[in-house]
């Protein structure tokens, strides 16, 4: 926000932007080495789920503690509701990855909205893109398993559609399944997360910018109601934001289970 | 604002592709591949077990418990249905003990008059006895004091009469006192 805010042309502009795009998603190296912010953000959301996990199931308490509680709730969550709930017979065994993805993607997501951080590493589209990729190997290896050959067939030749459609329907299920599913799936998580990281970077360097006045000779009082005005809707940006971390977390295991669910259970 | 964001990338691309943003940086894939392998190998090796295990668990103490609160609930009504029964009885015993009271006073007055009665009568027949001895001795006494008496007299009569008037007088006497 800082960086950004340092960019600002006060007198011309009503929200101020950075030089560079870039400024908002790429940052120098970690204390002089060759590890950037980036990384160690992905490392942390790694860690931070692992480490709270812990920390809530290492008693196995029968009456459970709050973090336990909460711990519990998510598993539950995406376990009931996710794993067996949408793949339905056999969806129990996918349960540790959809959790995986549901805890990195959630707690890489959140960082967008964690003081100080404000940068979510779903945003970068690297990690969007693995996971998708491994939801893709899974539920393509998934359909081969179980249907075969079929499974393909299945794709190219869709049954219940009239004779004349099928090539039509075919081609479209084809690149459907096999093409966009893997690039919708990690470009709706990376394109909101952007969104997000780009509102909430602009007004809330707006709003610094404008009631603060850094490095200004002479302090502009009529431009403070500006930054008052992007500093509060940055504030509710923010809260907008939190649910959407969440929400795209849940999005993203919740697509990769249908998407499973129909390699598993093509008759559905 | 729109606009201005529009304008924001337009002049972002413009000046440096923006395009690079929407490729994933080698270094980040890495990174992201090492950690989310950690957080999948975490859960599936420990964090879902231990659930499992604290689920198990769970469900075996609640299962205890449920069982505990069926048997203590089947012991409760077991002493519910006795305590009904002795408080339906309650009235039949007390009656039962108020009747054996009462039977056991009434036999207890009675063996109380009965030697109340005996010892009276002892006593009556004591003071009869004693009555009826303090009568002899009496008239033994005033037996003794009239002989006596009679002596005293009869030596004084005697003492003027002549010996016959004295002998009729004396078989008169004996013969009166008969």
């Amino acid at each position: 926000m800082i960086t950004a805010a340092e960019t600002c042309d006060f007198i011309n502009e009503v929200v101020c932007k950075p030089a560079n795009v870039k400024d908002l998603f790429e940052f120098g190296n970690f204390a002089g080495t060759q590890i950037s912010r980036t990384e160690i953000l992905i490392v942390l959301a790694a860690l931070i789920p692992v480490v709270l996990v812990f920390f809530g199931l290492r008693k196995k308490s029968v009456v459970p503690g709050k973090l336990q509680s909460v711990v519990e709730t998510i598993f539950s969550l995406v376990k009931d509701e996710i794993a067996v709930g949408v793949i339905g017979r056999g969806g129990e065994r996918f349960t540790p990855y959809l959790l995986s993805i549901f805890l990195f993607i959630l707690f890489g997501n959140l960082f967008e909205v964690a003081p100080f951080i404000n940068f979510p590493i779903t945003s970068r589209m690297a990690i969007p893109l693995f996971l998708s990729l491994v939801t893709y190997f899974i539920f393509v290896f998934v359909g081969v398993r179980e249907q075969g050959f079929g499974y393909i067939t299945h794709l190219v030749w869709p049954s219940g559609v009239p004779t004349a459609l099928k090539p039509l329907v075919g081609v479209i299920e084809l690149i459907s399944v096999l093409l966009v599913r893997p690039f919708s799936l990690a470009v709706r998580l990376f394109a909101n997360l952007v969104a997000g990281h780009v509102m909430l970077s602009l007004l809330l360097a707006s709003g610094y910018f404008f009631i603060v006045q850094p490095g200004v000779s002479e302090y502009i009082i009529s431009k403070a109601p500006v930054g008052i005005a992007w500093f509060t809707l940055g504030l509710l940006i923010y809260g907008f934001e939190l649910i959407v971390s969440i929400l795209q977390a849940y999005i993203f295991t919740l697509l990769s289970a249908v998407y499973i669910q129909t390699s598993l259970h093509p008759e559905h | 604002m729109i606009l201005n964001l529009e304008n924001l990338f337009a002049e972002a691309e413009e000046s440096s592709s923006g395009l690079d943003l929407l490729l994933p940086a080698t270094s980040e894939l890495v990174a992201g591949v090492a950690a989310f392998s950690v957080v999948f190998f975490f859960i599936w090796k420990w964090a879902l077990p231990a659930l499992n295990v604290t689920l198990e668990n769970r469900a075996a103490a609640i299962e205890g418990q449920i069982q505990e609160a069926e048997n203590t609930k089947v012991e409760a009504e077991k002493s519910k249905a006795e305590y009904d029964k002795i408080i339906a009885n309650a009235d039949a015993e007390v009656q039962k003990i108020i009747d054996e009271g009462k039977a056991a006073a009434e036999k207890i007055k009675e063996e109380l008059l009965a030697e109340a009665k005996s010892e009276a009568s002892a006593i009556v027949e004591k003071a009869k006895a004693d009555s009826e001895a303090e009568k002899e001795r009496l008239a033994s006494d005033l037996k003794g004091e009239v002989a006596e008496l009679s002596l005293q007299i009869s030596q004084k009569v005697a003492s003027s009469m002549s010996k016959d008037d004295q002998q009729k007088l004396i078989d008169n006497f004996i013969k009166e006192m008969g």
